[in-house]
């Protein structure tokens, strides 16, 4: 505060003001605070001795708060203390929202079991709305703290967000009679699950707009099913060898991000705008099918396509199957190698494209060069404003390309080529040639890095 | 205060007053989010005149400015504007004309300013006096050790 001397309104600008409000706005403010700053905050004057500990609904612990510490169990101890003395001084207060966090300190110890379980026991109420854990614990594999969640959840008739994440376990039995009809945003990021319970969870859940699953699939062949109601999914299974498969029918999916996993039947896509998917289809039937599911994004706008789909999708001159996505405005691709003609029969296909961003994950195309193209793409035309070529290894059919971009783009505005592996002399030899391009487009900016 | 084009669906105006006099013309709907004013108007159908006697009037001219733009986007910016003594004076206004998405703004906003701070800064930012005797101090520093034990330095 600025040191002035004006008397009165010397006075005034040095006053205490926030004493003025009543208790229950300091508490609202206090309840955006990390909890051991409000906590500190009994130290100010005696007016605030009491005030953190009414109202407080809103629980924000973390193993971080504490200096780090080898020993996993001590750790956890003095986590436990201030929780504990947090809960037990506490106001009586229904919990709105909780948040615990212990990445450095869960053991397979019944201090950390009990406490654990206690405190969320402790919150689970009509008054919940939302609940977020995450607990890792020290051993990967069998044996090592593990949290299950409890058929009271339940309970938890009002909670609109639940994110567990870490070592969770789910039994089938418990999953099936977990219900929460007023969820709206799930996140799972576990280890390994069976599809059954994680089914059994998603039906208890018929309401759920977003959901965020990362995991590994204990069984191949399973198939997950998730509620119609949803409008974000993101898929990531995390071991690629699962074989696990999804079944969608979802009229109000808007974004959808899928990684290791294959779609077995999906009705209604038609408002999906934004999508990432990577995937490998292991058969040509799956193949089939997944082509069926890509041709089904009629509405996408942004898309983006992994390594492992463009494999599949960009096949051979002869096998394009890109589909025809009539509002595509953005396109990020990851190559597995770089071919201009697929490209361009690509960019064919996509007649409003504004944005292209290309990934060139390593190789030269296997398939021989065929620069000809039988017509401009209509993009190129009327619509490609910004296109960028990370990972330009310098074969000559990448130059190939950046030319006929740069000739034929007559709305271009930039054209950037990023992480460049050529000898600087190659490099600026490169960079010379683009430059004396004839540009189609005026305004259009070359980076070159 | 140039007068705004009134909107289709109201089209009265009311006046408010400041602490200091000076004069806010505002149409009713403008005015009805805040909830003291709304009592006013409950009573007193006719009244033209509302006097604000706790609200300075470069307070109250931020405060309807912000019933106006609020959004997420103006709310973001909307506090970076202002100094503590101007945070906690208009949270004192929004408090008084029981504002509730201005007071939630400012909560925010003033948490933001002393989130991970020690007690001292706080005492500071605030002016509040720290009228524990010593005595008074240790003993709560030792009844609280346990939040204080461990936990990383500011």
């Amino acid at each position: 505060m600025e040191d002035t001397k004006r008397g009165k309104a010397d006075e005034e600008e040095n006053a205490d003001r926030i004493s003025n409000l009543p208790d229950f706005v300091l508490s609202h403010i206090l309840s955006f605070l990390p909890i051991k700053t409000a906590v500190s905050t009994s130290l100010l004057s005696p007016r605030w001795r009491h005030i953190w500990k009414k109202h407080l609904s809103v629980l924000d612990f973390s193993d971080d708060f504490f200096q780090p510490n080898d020993d996993r169990l001590e750790l956890f101890k003095t986590l436990a203390v201030f929780v504990n003395g947090v809960f037990t001084l506490r106001k009586p207060c229904e919990v709105r929202k909780m948040r615990l966090s212990c990445t450095h300190s869960l053991v397979d110890h019944k201090v950390c079991t009990y406490s654990v379980n206690t405190w969320v026991h402790s919150v689970i109420g009509p008054h919940l709305k939302e609940l977020d854990l995450t607990l890792y614990s020290n051993d990967d594999d069998d044996g090592g703290y593990c949290f299950e969640p409890p058929i009271s959840l339940s309970a938890c008739i009002n909670i609109v967000s639940l994110s567990l994440n870490g070592a969770v376990y789910f039994n089938l039995k418990r999953a099936k009679a977990i219900r929460l009809p007023s969820l709206k945003k799930l996140q799972l990021h576990i280890g390994y699950v069976e599809v059954s319970p994680m089914n059994a969870l998603l039906s208890g859940c018929p309401n759920l707009e977003t959901l965020d699953l990362c995991f590994y699939a204990e069984d191949s062949g399973g198939i997950i099913r998730v509620p119609p109601s949803l409008k974000w999914l993101k898929i990531i299974i995390n071991n690629s060898d699962a074989g696990a498969s999804l079944e969608i029918d979802v009229p109000v999916l808007e974004y959808l991000c899928i990684a290791n996993i294959t779609i077995t039947d999906a009705n209604n896509l038609q408002n999906v705008v934004e999508a990432s998917v990577d995937v490998f289809p292991s058969s040509a039937a799956s193949a089939f099918t997944f082509l069926k599911v890509l041709s089904a994004l009629t509405g996408i706008k942004h898309l983006v396509l992994s390594r492992s789909t463009t494999k599949w999708l960009l096949g051979g001159p002869t096998d394009l199957h890109f589909p025809e996505f009539r509002h595509l405005l953005h396109l990020e691709l990851i190559l597995p190698w770089f071919n201009s003609y697929s490209l361009l029969s690509l960019l064919q296909t996509c007649h409003l494209l504004q944005v292209l961003i290309i990934q060139n994950d390593k190789d030269q195309s296997p398939l021989p060069i065929c620069a000809t193209q039988p017509s401009v793409p209509s993009c190129l035309v009327s619509h490609l404003a910004s296109i960028e070529l990370k990972g330009y290894r310098g074969f000559p059919d990448e130059l190939l390309f950046a030319e006929y971009v740069l000739q034929k783009g007559l709305v271009l505005k930039t054209m950037i080529i990023v992480d460049i592996s050529v000898d600087p002399n190659k490099k600026f030899d490169t960079l010379r040639r683009l430059s004396n391009v004839p540009r189609a487009s005026a305004n259009c900016q070359l980076t070159f890095d | 205060m140039a007068e705004e084009k009134s909107q289709a669906s109201s089209s009265k105006m009311l006046t408010l007053k400041a602490s200091d006099g000076v004069l806010f013309e505002v149409e009713l709907n403008i005015a009805k989010e805040m909830k003291t004013v709304q009592a006013y108007i409950d009573d007193c159908e006719d009244i033209e005149t509302i006097p604000i006697p706790n609200v300075l009037g470069k307070h109250l001219a931020i405060v309807i400015e912000y019933i106006k733009k609020t959004n997420e986007e103006y709310d973001a910016e909307f506090e970076k504007q202002w100094n503590m003594d101007d945070l906690q004076l208009l949270l004192l206004a929004a408090n008084y004309l029981n504002i509730s998405g201005l007071q939630e703004c400012l909560c925010k906003a003033i948490a933001k300013r002393i989130e991970n701070k020690s007690p001292e800064y706080v005492r500071k930012v605030f002016n509040i006096e720290n009228d524990h005797s010593p005595e008074e101090e240790a003993k709560l520093r030792k009844e609280y050790k346990w939040a204080f034990e461990g936990v990383d330095k500011d």
